[in-house]
């Protein structure tokens, strides 16, 4: 180094590395290279989530109060719904669920009176006296109850559903005449139809099942369960191996289904313990055969 | 669309040519958003080698960088719709760079192998600052100026990554405390801190080719 030069500092040292280029082929290269790339980039297919719209850059500022706000949105519906399913008020008061529902029956001939409220048991009182009584637990296990609520469903339009829902949404409006067929939509018509079914599936299926109908969460079908056992007893105990073990030494293999009786009932008669001892006095000795007593 | 003005409006774009040359970005990436895909050969000749040395001088590796350049520039181009012209063209295209390096470096932080780009001895500044440094001359020279090189990448690897980077963007390209800040999504007090702690320790690496 000269030492009459200039000062030489970091920052001069570092403006170097400025000067440091690669060669006009490298340039050739990576052209090629890049346009291959590029090429390839339009081709292949972008994932699903870098196609969907994005934001603008203004709206993206606010996305945290956006958030925000979504989220308090979604909690207040969530605990308005859900407050709204606690609070359903119980059969005794509610003069919707009291209100008796007419159902077509067409295996009964007649129309049905039909009280959903009742929590022992919806009775079907029919009209014409063909089928009336209560139902038990044996009545809903059976058929009969599914061909009703298919034949219900079948009639969706039939004027007595009508005229009964009618009855029912009318008196929560102030309303106190029973309106006329010919003042229904079609859509009316569906709704209230939609209505009398699903209320009916809910009373036959769920709450009746559970016993507990009109109560909002606990009136709703639950899957069977399959009933717990305790994992100890789905273990076989240790005296179990030992005594299969030793009665297949003893035994000879079975020939016939004869045999296989005479084994289960030997290693049922015989405990574990009596087993043991009763090998260790059989024994084979110098050709011979011992018996200890 | 792009709005110019809005980028103009903005500390990062100062003197007239950077504003001249964010206006002609603008001008090309609109015309990419329209549709016109040869626009942007003109973007990749103009920004290429800065953006190679960057990434360059951040890796110190040749293929490295080629590679990610390519990257930087493949990425930018598949989200130039995406482009809004909050900041100049360039500094977006940097900070697509400098993240993917970034994250390059994080993955591959053992590396043993180092390739050295040759240096441009007759550019004014580096020709000035060789014969600052030595009377050497022909092969004694040019041995002398790749043991320096060497010497660092050496010093330069021994710094983190970020400092690295900050290093890089403000000694080698020449960018502002604004500009990296921008660049690298951090306050200019943190580019300011950063980089008088990376010269610091530079200054004690290359102590022996450093004259008061």
């Amino acid at each position: 180094m000269n030492p009459e030069r200039r000062p030489i500092t970091v920052e001069d040292l570092l403006r170097l590395k400025r000067a440091e280029r690669p060669a006009d082929s490298f340039w050739q290269q990576f052209d090629r290279e890049l346009r291959a790339k590029q090429l390839a980039a339009l081709v292949t297919k972008r994932p699903w989530w870098q196609r969907l719209p994005r934001f603008s850059p203004r709206l993206a500022q606010y996305r945290f109060p956006l958030g925000a706000a979504a989220a308090v949105a979604v909690t207040f519906v969530s605990v308005r719904n859900y407050s709204g399913d606690i609070s359903v008020p119980d059969s005794a008061s509610n003069p919707v669920a009291h209100t008796s529902s007419e159902v077509a029956f067409p295996g009964s001939g007649g129309t049905h009176a039909f009280n959903p409220a009742n929590s022992s048991g919806a009775t079907f009182a029919a009209a014409s006296g063909e089928f009336s009584p209560a139902f038990s637990e044996a009545a809903l296990s059976s058929t009969a109850s599914a061909d009703a609520a298919v034949a219900a469903e079948s009639r969706v339009n039939s004027d007595a559903t009508i005229a009964l829902e009618l009855s029912r949404i009318v008196p929560l409006f102030g309303g106190t005449a029973a309106p006329q067929e010919s003042e229904l939509s079609p859509s009316a018509r569906n709704i209230a139809a939609n209505l009398q079914v699903a209320e009916l599936h809910e009373s036959l299926g769920g709450g009746l099942l559970t016993g507990s109908s009109g109560r909002g969460f606990e009136s709703r079908a639950l899957p069977a369960r399959a009933a717990m056992v305790d994992p100890l007893q789905q273990m076989t105990p240790p005296g179990e191996h030992r005594r299969a073990r030793y009665l297949t030494a003893m035994i000879s293999t079975p020939a016939d289904e004869s045999l296989d009786r005479t084994t289960a009932r030997m290693a049922h008669r015989i405990s574990g313990d009596e087993l043991y001892e009763q090998v260790q006095r059989f024994g084979t000795r110098r050709g011979g055969f011992n018996v200890k007593f | 669309m792009i709005d110019a003005t809005k980028v103009f409006g903005k500390a990062l774009v100062a003197s007239p040519e950077r504003r001249q040359e964010a206006d002609a970005d603008v001008e090309i990436v609109r015309q990419v958003q329209a549709g016109d895909v040869a626009a942007f050969d003109r973007l990749i000749l103009k920004y290429r080698e800065r953006v190679f040395g960057i990434i360059y001088n951040m890796t110190s590796n040749r293929e490295d960088a080629a590679d990610l350049t390519q990257d930087a520039f493949i990425k930018a181009f598949q989200s130039i719709h995406r482009f809004g012209g909050q900041s100049s063209f360039f500094t977006w295209l940097y900070r697509i760079a400098v993240n993917s390096t970034l994250s390059h470096l994080r993955k591959a932080r053992i590396r043993s192998f180092f390739s050295l780009e040759r240096v441009d001895a007759d550019e004014p500044v580096s020709k000035e600052i060789i014969e600052a440094l030595t009377d050497r001359t022909g092969a004694e020279r040019d041995s002398y100026v790749r043991e320096l090189q060497e010497k660092l990448n050496d010093a330069m690897q021994k710094l983190s990554i970020k400092h690295r980077t900050v290093v890089t963007l403000f000694e080698i390209d020449g960018l502002g405390h604004q500009e990296i800040a921008e660049v690298m999504d951090c306050s200019i007090g943190t580019v300011r801190s950063r980089l008088h702690y990376a010269k610091q320790l530079l200054q004690a690496e290359l102590q022996p080719y450093i004259r008061r």
